[in-house]
């Protein structure tokens, strides 16, 4: 991900609280629902020629569908708490204020010292800094959405003079990192610095991290690399492998170390993860494996506000949008693809999953134009299934989970329904679930509450089914 | 380009190298310096300048140039009043600078010299409150200072040899009249020379300090040279040995007939104007024996660099032999 680096242009603030504060003067200003969700639509729109393009640019732009983003509801929910959570951080960390300064001096001093690194131990100064929680469904886009509105905020700012005097700092104003990449506690400290140096361009591990650091001390130059480049926001990913820890993964940072890493120096959190991990809380496992009392971590989860990704759903207009980003008129006008029987199948599914959806819609729209252009006359229901089918074999066992606990139509929109529509619904489930091959031995222990490894994670990877089998298929129908 | 702390209003570079290597893993200051590559210590105000300053100078580049850096974050120019600077033409600065880096002073007292950082413990307090950090002044480290003009205290010092930022709850001395005073008659020598032009004010002033001792070419077989050379060795001596500013310098105790003034021809080694010995002496010579009058009245003739003992015509009366005896008994 590219890092954009601007210089900083101060902006007069209208509460008095955040006025004389460069860090967070220097914040762009914030943007209106409007202006916002204009900003992050990303539409790929087909060229003119593109039914006279040859193959290889037919996949170039098809490929590009992969970026296509439309920005529902609860993305401008997000953009507002991360922007509060942000600015209302920065005013206790004012690089220019006395109390900033002795924070510093303590949090180094720690370093320097070779304490234990205290969870419970209160850092001076900061109160504790809040955490965003999103939850979503693997694959829903929470990633790309939470990546999305940071991008909305240069990630470095490059302050030189403030109010006449010298004010040579780097301002860090969000970094993501990954936990999947991060499974023990010394990983995740070289992942941060990792990702430090990368935003900041360079070489800066050495101030902080000796080669036969503890653990302690680098959780200790984590927050004071945190202080010094005025970091504003960290997001974790994939935050399940800290939240639902299994016995193969005892070294991982628990939740209250992340939260003591970065919250206690008034840096705030938003936690991405997926709904499973979510549902250890709802469980009455031993608490011993959370390292901490259920309360305790989900109280420092989502001490601000808790997101949750939906799926898409049926007649909203929000997918009517994001259905009309791939099937674009300029090829599908006046084609089945149009029906509300293929939109309700093709979420049914992809189980209104966001990148089931843009691989299936992908690989048929590769598909029909294909056949398309042999003049054969198509059926595209029937085409859907047989692509979804080769290639969405492997997607097909975790989409058929999630399938059982997805409702198609929207929930607001159920109750005016008619049977019959609710008849149809359920045949295309059915007809979703007749790719499901027979168990070759009954599972045991399904109610065994499965560790963060064994999550199932949808499979993001490239294509790999070559369209022209399928093609073949079809025509032998 | 690493994160260095935001300069605070009047401090010295070497402790905004100490508050960035603060916030590191280092455990000491040399550590910090060595992997920046740099070999110089920081351990006392005559070390003119050491190569992390550039790396620190070069991160405030887009505010302060090279220049304003070194005026505004160093004490060199307090250093270099008596540096003949012709030695440095025609050399880039980066040549300067490292030339600076490892220059010293000669010893010609062979004591330790200037080896003490300065606070003021009301400053430090100060600050602590206002800023959350102590730190070094520029102001504190100037060469011929002992009294803090904001509080009218002394400065204290840190450990010998050593940087680290001053603590915060020290007691203060209130300075008194004659500290006072002679803080502001060596402040009104050094703008008289600052207003000189660099290249002249060693030779004006070691030419002035021949003509008092009355020595223009020390003749050892002359009794009378040898004589009046004794008794000024004499007061030198003995206002060096009682000075206020012993305790910032730490020189050994003077005496005539020993090292260096062991022989009589130890002032004359002093007044070599190829030497270069630390400008506090040549600041203490001056105040000792040369008057302001005196010094205006040299400036109106011209210099003749073609000949350094006599550049310029007699313009201070000698000292009187009956005087220097009478001073040197007393």
């Amino acid at each position: 991900m590219k890092v954009t680096r601007t210089k900083a242009n101060y902006k007069a603030q209208a509460l008095s609280k955040y006025q004389g504060n460069p860090l967070v003067e220097a914040l762009p200003s914030s943007l209106t629902e409007s202006e916002f969700t204009e900003l992050m639509y990303v539409f790929k729109h087909f060229p003119d020629c593109f039914n006279a393009l040859s193959r290889i640019d037919v996949n170039d732009c098809l490929d590009d569908l992969k970026l296509v983003h439309i920005p529902t509801k609860e993305a401008y929910q997000l953009y507002e708490n991360v922007y509060a959570q942000m600015r209302k951080c920065y005013v206790k960390r004012n690089p220019l204020d006395a109390d900033t300064r002795r924070l510093a001096n303590s949090i180094s001093t720690r370093l320097k010292a070779n304490c234990k690194f205290d969870v419970e131990q209160p850092c001076e100064h900061v109160a504790t800094a809040p955490s965003i929680l999103v939850s979503g469904k693997a694959g829903i886009g929470k990633t790309v959405l939470i990546r999305r509105i940071l991008s909305t905020f240069p990630q470095v700012i490059k302050h030189t003079e403030y109010r006449g005097q010298v004010f040579e700092t780097q301002q860090v104003v969000w970094m993501s990192f990954d936990m999947q990449a991060s499974r023990s506690r010394k990983a995740l400290a070289h992942n941060f610095f990792n990702e430090l140096e990368r935003v900041v361009g360079c070489e800066i591990k050495g101030d902080f991290v000796k080669s036969r650091d503890s653990i302690d001390q680098l959780f200790h130059a984590m927050q004071t690399a945190a202080v010094v480049y005025n970091i504003g926001l960290i997001h974790i990913d994939e935050a399940q492998f800290v939240l639902n820890p299994s016995s193969n993964f005892k070294d991982a940072p628990t939740l209250p170390e992340i939260e003591t890493l970065f919250n206690k120096i008034g840096v705030p959190v938003i936690i991405s993860t997926t709904d499973d991990a979510l549902a250890t809380f709802k469980s009455t496992e031993n608490e011993a494996l959370t390292k901490a009392t259920k309360l305790q971590t989900v109280r420092r989860l989502n001490s601000v506000a808790h997101i949750k990704i939906k799926q898409w759903h049926a007649d909203t207009s929000k997918f009517d949008e994001f259905f009309s980003a791939y099937f674009q008129p300029s090829i599908f006008e006046n084609s089945e693809v149009n029906s509300n029987e293929f939109k309700l199948q093709l979420l049914v599914l992809c189980a209104g999953v966001t990148d089931a959806i843009s691989v299936l819609s992908i690989a048929f729209i590769r598909n029909y134009h294909s056949l398309s252009e042999k003049g054969k006359k198509l059926d595209c229901l029937k085409l859907l299934k047989q692509v979804y089918q080769t290639r969405m074999e492997i997607w097909h066992a975790p989409l058929s989970k999630l399938r059982k606990d997805y409702n198609v139509l929207s929930p607001k929109k159920k109750a005016n329904r008619s049977t019959d529509s609710n008849m149809n619904v359920a045949q295309l489930y059915s007809e979703a679930e007749a790719f499901t091959p027979k168990p070759a031995r009954k599972r045991t222990s399904e109610h065994h509450l499965k560790p963060a490894q064994s999550v199932e994670r949808i499979n993001e990877g490239d294509e790999m089914i070559d369209a022209d089998s399928i093609v073949a298929s079809y025509e032998n129908e | 380009m690493h994160q260095v702390p935001t300069p605070l209003p009047d401090e010295h570079a070497v402790s905004i190298i100490y508050r960035w290597f603060q916030m590191t893993r280092f455990e000491t200051l040399e550590s910090f310096i060595q992997v920046n590559g740099c070999s110089s210590k920081l351990n006392s105000p005559r070390r003119l300048w050491c190569p992390l300053y550039s790396e620190l100078a070069h991160a405030l580049l887009s505010k302060y140039s090279l220049a304003d850096f070194i005026s505004k974050f160093t004490n060199i120019h307090d250093y270099s009043l008596f540096l003949d600077e012709s030695a440095f033409q025609g050399l880039s600065i980066e040549t300067i600078l490292k030339k600076l880096s490892t220059f010293k002073f000669s010893n010609a007292l062979n004591v330790l010299q200037d080896k003490y950082w300065r606070y003021c413990p009301e400053c430090a307090n100060e600050d602590e409150q206002k800023y959350g950090t102590t730190y070094l002044h520029v102001e504190h480290q100037c060469l011929y200072k002992r009294v803090c003009n904001k509080h009218s205290v002394l400065l204290e010092e840190l450990a010998s040899c050593h940087v680290s930022l001053p603590p915060s709850n020290n007691l203060s001395i209130l300075a008194s009249q004659s500290d006072i005073e002679k803080d502001v008659a060596l402040l009104g020598w050094v703008s008289e020379l600052t207003d000189t032009p660099p290249e002249e004010r060693k030779l004006r002033v070691l030419n002035l300090l021949r003509q008092k001792a009355c020595v223009y070419s020390y003749d050892r077989k002359n009794p009378y040279q040898v004589q009046r050379v004794q008794y000024m060795q004499n007061i030198l001596a003995k206002r060096f040995n009682s000075s206020v500013y012993k305790r910032y310098f730490d020189w050994g105790k003077l005496t005539s007939g020993h090292y260096p003034l062991n022989s009589s021809g130890g002032l004359m080694h002093f007044l070599e104007p190829e030497k270069h010995f630390h400008p506090m002496f040549y600041l203490m010579l001056i105040d000792l024996f040369l008057t302001r009058d005196e010094f205006n009245l040299s400036l109106e003739f011209l210099l003749n660099t073609s000949n350094i003992r006599r550049e310029i015509p007699p313009v201070v009366l000698p000292l009187d032999i009956r005087e220097l005896v009478k001073a040197s008994a007393a």
